[in-house]
């Protein structure tokens, strides 16, 4: 007898395979240990010298756009800023945790693709509003469709079949999963976030994507990473299944007190930036 | 008795281990309650901006905050121009010279370091050019404006924790606002100078707008006045001769000792004919002079209307004889009305003789009377030549005869003025309604008591 698929048993199926790196939870400890200091992060982040890497290269990026050049990790820490330093490394973490899926399921360039574009769109918009931790809205963006992913993984099947009947029929993804599974990837996201540990900001954003309004603690984060995903889906930077750009939810556009005059300048900054990034993570 | 807790036995080590965490504890404690106090400071000043701030106090207490915090070689703040959005140095530790300042200040924007500090809304670390040294940077800003930047040097050794890092973007925070708020607060008083200003002098010219009005107004009063006692006393100066005029003339006409010859009756006709229509005219001008000094004497009484239109019937049936004019008048007319008799017959025997003298040859005349309410109305229709479209907003001017003035029919042009006024002292209107080429009809309403005759 099969059991019918919830969300939760999609995460509890990949919980021990894709469990969050010890690494991180060290790290995220020393961020918010009053003693700790910039060198003790410093030490930390050396025993992982894939991650190290990729920090020191994030960090002479487009994304950052430093004047001079940053060579030592300790130096990038100073410029990427220690509260910020744990989501950057949870991004780039994430990404690492997911690098051997097999390529039949998904295909995973196109999917980081879409999801970094995302995440350096609400980067983009967070720091136009002066936020004072813009990489915790680049990760949001990064794991906004991490529930898709488990689904990709877990059955593989079944989403290709939404997603060729969302094409043929003119539906979004999304709406088609919660029909065919009453749930959809933001619900199997919010609890593969949420069994992760990792700051429920994140985790609600990534619940509440396609309702920001519906958010009441994290409309605002909501409603920059709804928009950042209609903005990757029209510059048709990578996919994670959807073949149509989803409308823009009105509440979440008024809330986000952007003036239409920005949004070139907000794309070129995406642009500039896109490129730099996709080479560091997907590399 | 035996304690039922194991006694714990420390190394030597361990003990110090754990008194020196408990210090630094301790340490991180007093700091806390250092900052929140600062802050409470801070929001203190935010809260009394209503004492105007002024800048350079504000900037110095900032220094002393952001030295309690951390324990910097030197601190400089400097603040975003509002006009240019250029940074200038505000304030900064005195133990320094100025040059070493600005120096540092000019690497640092000159390397990019400042505008990128700037773009970030945290704390920004760059290397000094003592190697054994770093700045801190901070921009000051609310989610809407840069205020300015802070920066702060010290031994890279004592680089504060992420803790206190994020401490001093709160202080960072709390100053932005502090500055914004003296800015706006300094803005809107000079506004409010502004408009005080404009208002004193707006009140300057509304005074002298209204003074110069005043005199204007007593200038007309004045002007008017004089006019009505001209009026009056010419009157009164013409009428006196005239009476004698026209007394003389009657007992000539009258003399049976020695009556006058036909021809001689015929002039002295002609001589009281004419005086009659001078009488007529000035007792109109002194009436007209009488309402607007505000002297007409009314006395409102029940007056049966029938028996005033059969007396100005009467007046008026020889001149609409001579015209060959026919005078409809309904049989019926059992209404009282509130007037005042002789004012209502001055009324009705105006309006029936301009409809004789402005009437078509063999035309007629067709009184009639609609009760309407508290109201009775009487029309007084002629089948004349009409007042055209673009006279009728004339027509109640004084002296305004709209082209008949040099026709042969007699008038003054004030007859219609002073009826109008005549029915509304007595708590009626007039009016008319007129086709040209068809005739005209003139109405009044007055306020009707009965319509049965006691």
């Amino acid at each position: 007898m099969n059991m019918p698929i919830t969300a939760q048993s999609l995460v509890n199926n990949v919980s021990q395979l894709y469990s969050l790196p010890h690494f991180y939870s060290r790290l995220n400890e020393a961020i918010h240990d009053p003693f700790s200091e910039l060198q003790d992060l410093a030490n930390i982040l050396s025993d992982d010298a894939v991650i190290c890497a990729r920090i020191l290269k994030l960090a002479n990026s487009a994304m950052y756009s430093f004047p001079s050049k940053i060579d030592t990790i300790s130096r990038a820490i100073t410029i990427i800023g220690t509260k910020q330093l744990g989501d950057l490394v949870l991004a780039t973490g994430v990404i690492e945790l997911f690098r051997n899926v097999p390529k039949e399921a998904v295909d995973m360039d196109s999917f980081w693709r879409h999801s970094i574009a995302t995440g350096i769109c609400a980067r983009v918009i967070s720091t136009y509003q002066r936020e004072d931790n813009v990489e915790r809205f680049y990760l949001m963006g990064l794991l906004h469709d991490i529930g898709r992913l488990i689904m990709f993984i877990q059955i593989p099947e079944q989403i290709n079949e939404h997603i060729q009947f969302c094409k043929k029929n003119n539906i979004l993804l999304h709406i088609q999963e919660k029909q065919g599974f009453g749930f959809d990837h933001s619900d199997v996201g919010q609890l593969l976030l949420k069994s992760w540990n990792i700051p429920q900001s994140i985790e609600e954003t990534v619940g509440n994507q396609h309702h920001p309004q519906a958010c009441t603690k994290f409309s605002k984060e909501a409603s920059v990473i709804h928009f950042s995903d209609v903005v990757a889906n029209a510059l048709q930077l990578g996919s994670s299944g959807e073949s149509f750009v989803p409308p823009l939810n009105e509440q979440a556009w008024l809330s986000l007190k952007l003036k239409s005059s920005q949004i070139p300048s907000i794309i070129d900054h995406i642009e500039k930036q896109y490129d730099d990034v996709i080479e560091i993570f997907l590399s | 008795m035996n304690n039922k807790d194991t006694d714990i036995v420390l190394t030597q080590e361990e003990y110090k281990t754990l008194t020196d965490r408990i210090e630094h504890f301790e340490t991180l404690n007093r700091r806390d309650i250092d900052a929140l106090n600062i802050l409470h400071e801070i929001n203190c000043i935010l809260n009394t901006t209503e004492n105007s701030q002024d800048r350079e106090r504000v900037f110095s207490s900032l220094k002393d905050y952001f030295n309690r915090l951390i324990q910097f070689d030197f601190v400089a703040f400097f603040y975003t121009d509002n006009e240019d959005s250029s940074f200038s140095l505000a304030d900064y530790s005195n133990e320094i010279p100025k040059q070493t300042i600005l120096d540092l200040e000019q690497k640092i924007v000159e390397n990019g370091e400042f505008a990128w500090a700037v773009s970030q809304n945290r704390t920004v670390i760059v290397d000094h050019s003592d190697p054994d040294k770093v700045i801190l940077l901070h921009v000051l800003s609310t989610k809407t404006r840069v205020r300015g930047m802070f920066m702060g040097v010290l031994p890279k050794t004592q680089l504060p924790t992420s803790s206190c890092l994020s401490l001093l973007s709160t202080f960072c925070q709390s100053a932005a606002h502090l500055l914004e708020s003296i800015d706006l607060y300094s803005m809107v008083s000079r506004s409010n100078h502004e408009l005080e200003k404009n208002n004193e002098s707006l009140e300057l010219i509304i005074e002298e707008r209204t003074q110069k009005l005043k005199e204007a107004v007593a200038n007309a009063e004045q002007a008017n006045q004089a006019k009505s006692q001209f009026l009056s006393s010419m009157s009164h100066e013409l009428r006196t001769p005239l009476s004698s005029i026209m007394g003389f003339t009657q007992f000539l006409l009258s003399d049976s000792d020695r009556p006058p010859t036909p021809h001689q009756s015929e002039c002295l006709g002609h001589i009281l004919q004419g005086s009659q229509h001078l009488l007529n005219l000035i007792n109109q001008l002194l009436d007209q002079a009488k309402i607007e000094a505000g002297q007409m004497d009314i006395q409102i009484q029940e007056v049966a209307i029938k028996p005033v239109i059969d007396e100005c019937i009467t007046l008026v049936q020889t001149l609409a004889t001579k015209d060959n004019i026919l005078l409809h008048i309904p049989e019926d007319m059992p209404y009282v009305i509130q007037a005042d008799r002789l004012r209502l017959k001055q009324v009705l025997l105006n309006l029936i003789s301009n409809g004789i003298k402005y009437n078509k040859p063999n035309g007629s005349i067709t009184l009639s009377c609609i009760e309407q309410g508290t109201h009775l109305k009487i029309n007084v229709t002629d089948t004349g030549v009409g007042i055209p479209i673009n006279d009728q907003d004339k027509l109640f001017t004084s002296f305004s005869r709209l082209g008949h003035e040099s026709s042969d029919i007699e008038g003054s042009g004030i007859g219609l003025v002073i009826s109008k006024t005549l029915i509304e002292v007595m708590q009626g209107s007039l009016g008319f309604h007129s086709i040209e080429g068809e005739g005209t009809t003139f109405w009044f309403e007055l306020p009707i008591t009965s319509n049965q005759l006691n």
